[in-house]
């Protein structure tokens, strides 16, 4: 065994996932805050490239873990942050944005063309403009956020040797997409499952209110790679919380929506799969959720209790949009070609007679 | 308070004749084995930020280079001169003058003999780092020189430019080839694992591994190498013979587009018709194998039909070869 060394800091204790297993084969990709991955090797990358100086002012539109990430790096390199959000923030997560130093600007009147998201874009153009030497992560298009998960996918390998099956929740693309195409270098055929939510843009769906928050997305990511794909999911807030607090009975494990969604997907398709080792993303840990996801009565006023489907649905033309729990064989096309329903295209590597799974 | 009294000498020494520093031997011995490329080539982040060229030899402890070295009168107020046979392994002679000059005060110098496996250089097997560890070996076993190989790694990076990790015997470490240093040590023998060894460029005149400047990998093919070190440290601490063999493919497929190994597709489609488990190449070398699990059932006809593919495609003579944790005697 490893004789084990103290730590040099937070990040370094925080970034990385813990390898748990549920049953046989399958694992659990456990982290307390999986946003601090990209947030951290976006910011190093930036400062080693000379983008990011002692007094560079990093500004990010953000209202989630993104923030947070970003903020506990900042706080241990002592460069100032700007964190634009609107007023859906959750509270306690300003809290602690502004604990760590973070100025938390709120954007009160969304944009008449493009609502919230655009004003919180406008804002940090003006920031910008008003501070000399700024840095934008820009966690949707930066390449260094799934560059960052060559890290995850070390930690993956390194505890469970060969993966058969990955799955996880898809938001900006980063960590299914980063995660399974570093994977893939030694395990080319391995099955990578998105998790998505209805009203999700992402995979085709028409964009619309989602209460299910933490994935899904209103706008196409660049760091979305469509092809990494081989099947996609879309998974209700009902659902994912029951498989959450599945996840906490069954397993111990604390962790958010997000990661029960992962795990109601990865644990259908780990029982038709005996023999496949499979990964399962579990994204933040449980405490955000304690009033709603852990508590029945809030659950039974919002009637999201006992209604969690054991199948998912197969559908066809994710455009039409879904509900409950539905599923699409992606077979890594891009975008364009799931909607213009062409077929898969066979690539080497898949014909190289390597086992396949249902 | 040993080592002093050890070297002054007894009797005052004589203006013609001054006596040795301390007792040398009239004949010294040393060896080293060879290898058949690397599992793992690339660049790894150390730490520092920037990315380290490092590798993962792949170690045949059948292929053994014996070197002996017999001092001139010693001592000498004149740097110390090495002659060598066969005359052009000049790295291992310059690696012997280099060791004399840093660790024995008035050396005279020496003869240095090497009988090498058989193996041209050039073509990745190590040929040269193993004369010269060899002959640093043997140089220091006539002086009575405990180095250390970390020591032994510094200077045979020193005499060639760039190094393998030969002198480590068959430990698996992470090396780097440049810097002499051993980035991890992965603390587990290498298991057990039969080879279809061939020559993919035999007309080729061998690679001058010095010539070659270490690739600019991308900071995505740094990632990914990364990720390849996870699975070998799971590989070697289960024994996983499949899992090695993913790693030296994947990592071949990688450096194809910087070290290119000629037909690296045939010996992949020749590796997936005969129950072969990946390819391995040596990055800057012409040599490649098959690697396969001598726990398969029914493995030796697999790697007859592998060798007999090989020499139909023109890939041939194939060798087999075996990779074993038997300590070598020496």
């Amino acid at each position: 065994m490893n004789r084990r060394a103290a730590l040099a800091d937070a990040v370094e204790a925080y970034r990385l996932p813990r390898l748990v297993r549920l049953t046989g084969n399958t694992y659990a990709a456990v982290f307390s805050l999986m946003k601090l991955l990209p947030a951290d090797h976006i910011l190093r990358a930036a400062t080693l490239r000379g983008d990011v100086r002692p007094d560079t002012t990093i500004v990010e539109t953000t209202s989630g873990t993104f923030g947070l990430g970003l903020a506990m790096r900042t706080a241990l390199t002592g460069n100032p942050l700007v964190l634009v959000s609107d007023p859906v923030i959750d509270d306690r997560l300003r809290e602690r944005l502004e604990l760590l130093g973070a100025r938390v600007d709120i954007v009160r009147d969304p944009s008449p063309v493009g609502g919230y998201q655009a004003a919180r874009l406008d804002r940090v153009a003006q920031v910008r403009a008003e501070i000399a030497d700024t840095f934008c992560p820009n966690q949707y298009s930066n390449p260094d956020n799934p560059l960052a998960y060559a890290l995850a996918a070390e930690a993956v390998a390194e505890a469970v040797g060969q993966v058969d099956c990955l799955v996880g929740p898809v938001g900006s693309g980063g960590s299914m997409c980063g995660t399974a195409n570093n994977l893939r270098t030694a395990f080319p055929e391995m099955r990578a499952i998105g998790v998505d939510t209805h009203l999700s843009v992402l995979f085709g769906q028409p964009d619309g209110h989602r209460r299910l928050r933490g994935l899904g997305n209103s706008l196409m990511p660049a760091n979305l790679d469509h092809r990494t794909f081989d099947e996609v999911h879309w998974v209700g807030a009902a659902e994912a919380y029951q498989a959450t607090r599945e996840l906490f009975r069954r397993h111990a494990l604390f962790t958010g929506p997000t990661s029960g969604a992962a795990y109601l997907v990865g644990r259908w398709f780990a029982e038709r799969n005996p023999d496949a080792t499979t990964v399962i993303m579990c994204p933040d840990d449980g405490y955000r959720y304690q009033d709603t996801v852990y508590h029945a009565g809030w659950l039974a006023e919002n009637h999201l209790l006992d209604r969690g489907e054991r199948e998912p649905t197969p559908v066809a033309d994710p455009t039409r949009g879904t509900s409950g729990w539905a599923f699409l064989p992606w077979q890594r096309r891009s975008l364009d070609e799931v909607l213009r329903n062409e077929p898969a295209p066979v690539s080497a590597e898949l014909r190289g007679g390597r086992r396949t799974w249902r | 308070m040993a080592v002093s009294t050890q070297r002054r000498s007894p009797t005052p020494p004589s203006e013609a004749h001054p006596e040795p520093l301390w007792p040398i031997r009239s004949l010294g011995r040393g060896s080293a084995i060879g290898h058949h490329g690397e599992l793992l080539q690339g660049a790894f982040d150390d730490g520092s930020g920037q990315p380290h060229p490092a590798l993962v030899t792949l170690p045949l402890p059948t292929l053994v280079t014996t070197a002996e070295f017999r001092p001139f009168p010693h001592p000498s107020t004149e740097p110390p001169t090495v002659t060598v046979s066969p005359q052009w392994k000049t790295k291992a002679r310059a690696a012997a003058e280099l060791l004399l000059r840093e660790h024995v005060p008035q050396s005279a110098g020496g003869e240095l003999v090497i009988h090498d496996a058989g193996t041209p250089p050039g073509v990745g097997l190590g040929t040269s780092t193993c004369d010269v560890t060899a002959a640093l070996r043997a140089t220091a076993d006539c002086y009575r020189l405990d180095l250390p190989v970390e020591r032994l790694a510094t200077l045979a990076v020193r005499a060639e430019g760039a190094s393998d990790s030969v002198m480590l015997e068959n430990r698996a470490v992470l090396f780097g080839q440049r810097s002499g240093r051993v980035l991890e040590d992965f603390d587990r023998a290498l298991p057990e694992m039969i080879l279809v060894g061939c020559d993919t460029d035999p007309t080729h005149t061998g690679v001058d591994t010095l010539s070659l400047r270490p690739p600019d990998y991308t900071a995505e093919e740094i990632g990914r190498f990364r990720v390849l070190l996870g699975v070998l440290r799971h590989a070697l601490d289960t024994g996983s013979v499949p899992l090695l063999a993913r790693v030296a493919e994947a990592s071949a497929l990688i450096n194809q587009r910087r070290l290119p190994t000629r037909g690296l597709d045939v010996l992949r489609e020749v590796a997936a018709r005969t129950g072969g488990l990946g390819v391995q190449v040596s990055h800057s070398g012409t040599v490649a194998s098959i690697i396969f699990d001598p726990a398969t059932p029914g493995v030796a006809e697999h790697v007859e039909r592998c060798a007999r593919l090989l020499d139909e495609r023109g890939f041939g003579p194939a060798r087999v070869l075996r990779v074993t944790t038997e300590e070598v005697a020496r």
